[in-house]
């Protein structure tokens, strides 16, 4: 009870909601337009959030997030270019219904639903951060490693298509965190004699390169082709015609909160297997499925949008990222001193209520915003690249300078947007580096803090993994790295098409 | 064995050599560094988990050369990257970081935006100077008035 007065007293905190709300508009526009994302808006924002108050910091992120998410659908319907990644599904039945001339109902369809994904996500984050934050206090410094490599192994196996590409962005970018000075020894480690590595490689240059000016570079290198919008023509669409399917709807959000929680995993896999899920059980859709089915919108607004309370369930909790988003949220939590895991809930409480807060205000942005706003930006979405893309470089200048006041971090913010660059053409995800980059740090001083409170014990094999919880992260590690190599898949496709025939 | 390297496409065997040599460089990196630094058991070492990327590195090099090998024959298409773009614009972004100093941020972020709307096709010449300096204006007060982070 007290847990709910305690979010809910920030919904009548002027300055708190304002904050929530200046992320949300931004959110909008910046989800809205293919070329900026989410990552990219959140990453420029954790430099400039440095001297504000954590609380505000906080609202403004989560207004970006819950709405930015949201907005990708608008692009997806209007102009067949999903704003986000997440929103790929959204194409399939939104632009179809909008080329249809029912544009008007598709983004009505995809804001209430995002709406319901949303909510939805926030209250599973709400109600089982606590009981994970309990069995994570259990954790030893080889559980964590285990888990962020865990963490790691899945996000470079469905990040990208191919698995060994996915680890090597995963590995280049622990490599990465190793530079600097070395927290336990206390000696400059990789630094190769520049005292500006001393600090080592700060998260957010890394953050704006790889995802801000990486984008900036490849949106010029494919041509930067504008959409052409559909028209939206204002059209009556009954509230129970669109409430019809808020049982679905929950189907798919709690596809989408379970998928946002694994690592990795994040918006675009929930809103495919939602969608899968909405063809195999509705059989009756309005419209075949794939010609403008309001069912498959709701099937991947819903998922795609739970994913967020999703994600942030083992961010808060273990200080594992569920996603790139997620990972730059978890950087704005250090740069104010803050620092998830296991007893962030018990010492922070308040700042577990600030993000619940900020989610589901976000959510109430996200349904005004999406209903009133969002019919009308069709001119801004396409905006043309030539004259956007200029002005996110020289705000990924600002970003970058902004974190420590140093030309070094513009100098690594262009050299990872160039990293970024090439990596995305070459089909390497930077979401593994990203994540590794946050992690590393954490996975080196556990993996030497287990390897030395193990060399102690008489038996260090089950002094490292003796206990069911590490053998638990240990199986699913091996089995996740194991079920990705090429030679074991191809044996398992053999035996079962021999059981088969 | 030759026959096998040709049949590989030339990124994977660049990307793997690359990668290999990579993780190669960084094990010897780490023993050297070991050997010559404080931490004489590895327990402790600074260097114990940079060997471990450094093989993992080199599991993976040899792992995306078997992948090589495997897609030999398949279709690399998709559309071909504008490189020559790309490595204009990196050009005017190393222009920009190492005369801003100079020059100051202000002028240098108007110079810059002309510069680039111009080259990304914008032939609007009111458009591009009212655009540029307005921009440069609004970050200034918005970054360096309002939020009080300075600007480069």
């Amino acid at each position: 009870m007290g847990s709910f007065v305690d979010v809910f007293s920030y919904f009548t905190d002027i300055h708190f909601v304002l904050m929530v709300l200046v992320g949300s508009v931004a959110g909008l526009f910046v989800g809205s337009i293919p070329g900026l994302s989410v990552s990219m808006a959140t990453a420029l924002l954790v430099s400039i959030t440095y001297s504000w108050q954590t609380s505000d910091a906080l609202a403004t992120v989560m207004g970006i997030y819950v709405v930015g998410v949201y907005s990708g659908a608008i692009s997806a319907i209007l102009i067949n270019i999903p704003g986000a990644p997440s929103s790929v599904v959204t194409t399939l039945d939104g632009f179809p219904l909008a080329n249809s001339g029912e544009s008007y109902k598709a983004l009505k369809y995809a804001t209430i639903y995002s709406f319901v994904g949303t909510t939805f996500g926030f209250l599973a984050l709400w109600v089982v951060a606590n009981p994970i934050s309990e069995i994570a206090l259990k954790f030893t410094p080889m559980d964590y490693f285990l888990l962020a490599l865990f963490g790691l192994a899945t996000v470079g196996s469905l990040t990208t298509k191919s698995f060994s590409k996915g680890l090597i962005s995963a590995t280049l970018g622990l490599m990465f965190s190793m530079v600097g000075i070395d927290s336990v020894m206390g000696t400059p480690r990789m630094t190769f004699g520049l005292v500006d590595l001393q600090t080592g490689i700060s998260i957010v240059p890394a953050l704006v390169g790889l995802f801000g000016f990486s984008e900036v570079l490849s949106v010029i290198s494919s041509g930067h082709q504008d959409g052409e919008v559909s028209k939206i023509v204002k059209s009556v669409v009954y509230v129970k015609d669109i409430l019809k399917y808020w049982g679905y709807s929950l189907y798919f959000s709690l596809i989408g909160t379970v998928v946002g929680a694994l690592p990795g995993a994040g918006g675009p896999v929930a809103a495919f297997l939602a969608y899968g899920e909405a063809r195999r059980i509705i059989k009756k859709p309005t419209r075949p499925f794939g010609e403008g089915a309001v069912e498959g919108i709701v099937a991947s607004e819903s998922a795609n949008n739970a994913c967020i309370g999703g994600a942030l369930i083992p961010m808060l909790t273990l200080a594992i990222p569920g996603d790139a988003v997620t990972a730059i949220i978890l950087s704005v939590f250090y740069i104010h001193g803050l620092r998830p895991g296991p007893m962030f809930i018990k010492t922070s409480p308040e700042m577990f209520h600030i993000i619940l807060a900020g989610g589901f205000i976000g959510c109430i942005f996200l349904l005004l915003l999406g209903l009133l706003v969002a019919p009308r930006i069709s001119k801004i979405i396409t905006v043309p690249k030539r004259l956007m893309l200029p002005i996110v470089s020289v705000l990924c200048v600002v970003g970058a300078f902004a974190s420590n006041n140093r030309m070094f971090d513009v100098a690594l913010m262009i050299f990872f947007g160039i990293l970024g660059y090439f990596m995305k053409q070459r089909g390497y995800s930077v979401a593994p580096m990203t994540l590794a980059i946050v992690l590393g740090g954490m996975m080196d001083s556990n993996f030497r803090r287990a390897i030395s409170l193990a060399s102690s014990e008489d038996n260090v094999i089950s002094a490292l993994f003796g206990r069911p919880i590490t053998l638990i992260l240990l199986t699913l590690t091996v089995l996740t790295i194991g079920a990705n190599i090429p030679q074991i898949k191809k044996f398992f496709k053999k035996r079962t098409q021999k059981t088969a025939a | 064995m030759e026959k096998g390297i040709k049949k590989i496409p030339k990124s994977y065997l660049i990307e793997s050599a690359v990668f290999f040599i990579l993780g190669i460089a960084l094990f010897l990196y780490a023993m050297i560094n070991h050997y010559s630094g404080i931490a004489k058991e590895w327990k402790m070492s600074p260097y114990l988990f940079p060997v471990l990327i450094a093989v993992f590195l080199v599991l993976l090099s040899v792992s995306l050369y078997s992948e090589g090998k495997r897609v030999s024959g398949q279709s690399q298409e998709g559309a071909t990257p504008k490189i020559k773009t790309v490595f204009i614009a990196v050009l005017m972004m190393l222009g920009y970081f190492f005369l801003m100093p100079l020059i100051g941020f202000l002028p240098m972020t108007a110079v810059y935006l002309m510069a680039f709307f111009y080259f990304l096709g914008e032939r609007h010449w009111i458009r591009m100077i009212l655009l540029s300096a307005i921009t440069s204006g609004l970050l200034y007060v918005i970054f360096d008035m309002m939020l009080n982070v300075m600007l480069p």
